[in-house]
């Protein structure tokens, strides 16, 4: 049963479109999991149709209607559409949707990275600036390495579960934590534990979206 | 296909919003100008039509609707005027290739149009993705205390959601407004208006409270 949600505020920028992609994507992750959040981010959503309803009419030219008109029978180009069959029953049980997008093949076929023994990491090829999302396989019944980070990390667990700090975390569970958390989680035993961990690295991002502060602050 | 875009179909008669829209033949857009406001059941059933029968009336009566609104939050979004035309357009065009996967038991029409608008303007000025949510029944890991998500139904009435919206204290719109038109993080909004993050943390919950109660009383 999912315990840990994340923090209002990071779906409120979920909503408005404030996050960046690897945040976005950590948190759709969560909330195609979580009814709760789910429901929260259709709420918050309806905020911003709220605006849209409420904006000040732009003056629109009958033009613009039909260049629209002639597009529509266009075919489309579709890059996004991956269907899930192409996943084996493993993979599928274990990666949300959103994430399959993401993904280029089954669980037991990716290029996994060896650290030790106990731990395996799978990087994404997501390119946004100051940011590393990467798949964590963990072996069950195992202290995980003890680290701080020098950035902020995101970690959703998607198989398996940890106890960190008196907490325990499980498929679903959102886990956001600072720079100032040193900490060395305990993997449950019986299941490795599989995590989608976005992690920021101290990096000052430039153009139009340099804005961005950091979102895992917490309250 | 969603049940309720079915369900619509199956009783589409005389009482049908989109009959007197588009009538039964499907008129002349130029004849419906004269519709001064839709009911977010008379937007959701236009939607509809282009999903069931890829109805043109109905996307041209829904481009009337939305164009001018959807440039006018461009444009409060800081998007320039070149640039504000082509949003729209590539917004528009979404819509009528996603129109399947409009569900109106999820939230009103305009809800889902600043979606799609949010992540289009996302795609063109950032370059980046925003990945999509939707609860999956089929992963089984729904958070049971949450209950039905009858709360998400409490909110289908375009009318309310506005006045509840623009009922909301000024101090908790200006969060709203700042998230969703100036694009900016929690975190930059609580530097900007000089406040702790706590106490945007707190409006947000508050604003989301308020609607649901303004929402809930008029039921
Ligand atoms: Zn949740």
């Amino acid at each position: 049963m999912i315990t840990h949600h994340p923090e209002i505020e990071l779906l409120f920028d979920y909503a408005s479109g404030a996050l960046p992609e690897p945040m976005a994507l950590s948190i759709a992750c969560h909330a195609s999991t979580c009814r709760h959040c789910c429901d929260q981010l259709h709420k918050l959503e309806e905020m911003g149709g709220a605006l849209l309803e409420d904006a000040a009419e732009g003056g629109v030219k009958a033009s613009e209607l039909e260049a629209v008109l002639t597009r529509l029978d266009d075919v489309e180009i579709k890059s996004e559409s991956l269907p899930s069959s192409t996943f084996d029953e493993a993979t599928s049980k274990t990666i949300p949707k959103p994430l399959r997008f993401y993904l280029p093949g089954n669980l037991k076929d990716l290029k996994w990275r060896h650290i030790g023994r106990k731990v395996s990491q799978y990087n994404f090829d997501i390119d946004v600036a100051g940011y590393k999302v990467s798949l964590m396989r963990f072996k069950a019944g195992t202290p995980m390495p003890i680290h701080t980070h020098k950035g902020n990390e995101a970690t959703l667990v998607l198989a398996g579960g940890y106890s960190d700090q008196g907490r325990h975390f499980e498929r679903g569970d959102f886990d956001a934590k600072d720079p100032s958390h040193t900490h060395q989680p305990i993997v449950d035993e019986g299941e490795d534990c599989i995590a989608l961990v976005v992690i920021d690295a101290p990096v000052i991002l430039a153009g139009p979206f340099s804005r961005f502060l950091n979102p895992f602050i917490k309250l | 296909m969603t049940v309720v875009a079915l369900a619509r179909n199956a009783s589409l008669g005389q009482n049908h919003p989109l009959s007197q829209l588009i009538g039964s033949t499907g008129s002349n857009v130029v004849d419906l100008k004269l519709e001064s406001s839709l009911t977010n059941d008379q937007l959701a059933a236009l939607i509809d039509a282009i999903a069931l029968e890829k109805n043109r009336d109905a996307f041209a009566r829904l481009f009337e609707h939305y164009a001018p609104r959807l440039k006018a939050f461009g444009l409060k979004q800081g998007v320039s005027s070149a640039k504000v035309e082509e949003l729209v357009q590539e917004t528009m065009l979404m819509v009528w290739r996603k129109s399947e996967s409009f569900d109106a038991s999820r939230g009103t029409a305009s809800n889902w149009i600043f979606t799609i608008m949010r992540n289009k303007r996302i795609d063109m000025f950032r370059r980046q993705k925003h990945p999509e949510y939707e609860l999956d029944e089929g992963m089984d890991i729904i958070d049971p205390d949450a209950g039905p998500d009858d709360q998400v139904n409490a909110f289908q009435e375009r009318a309310r959601i506005r006045e509840a919206v623009n009922s909301l204290p000024n101090a908790q719109m200006e969060i709203i407004q700042k998230a969703f038109f100036e694009d900016k993080p929690h975190g930059e909004i609580a530097a900007d208006l000089d406040i702790p993050l706590g106490t945007v943390k707190s409006r947000i919950r508050l604003a989301m409270a308020r609607l649901h109660v303004l929402v809930e009383e008029k039921v």
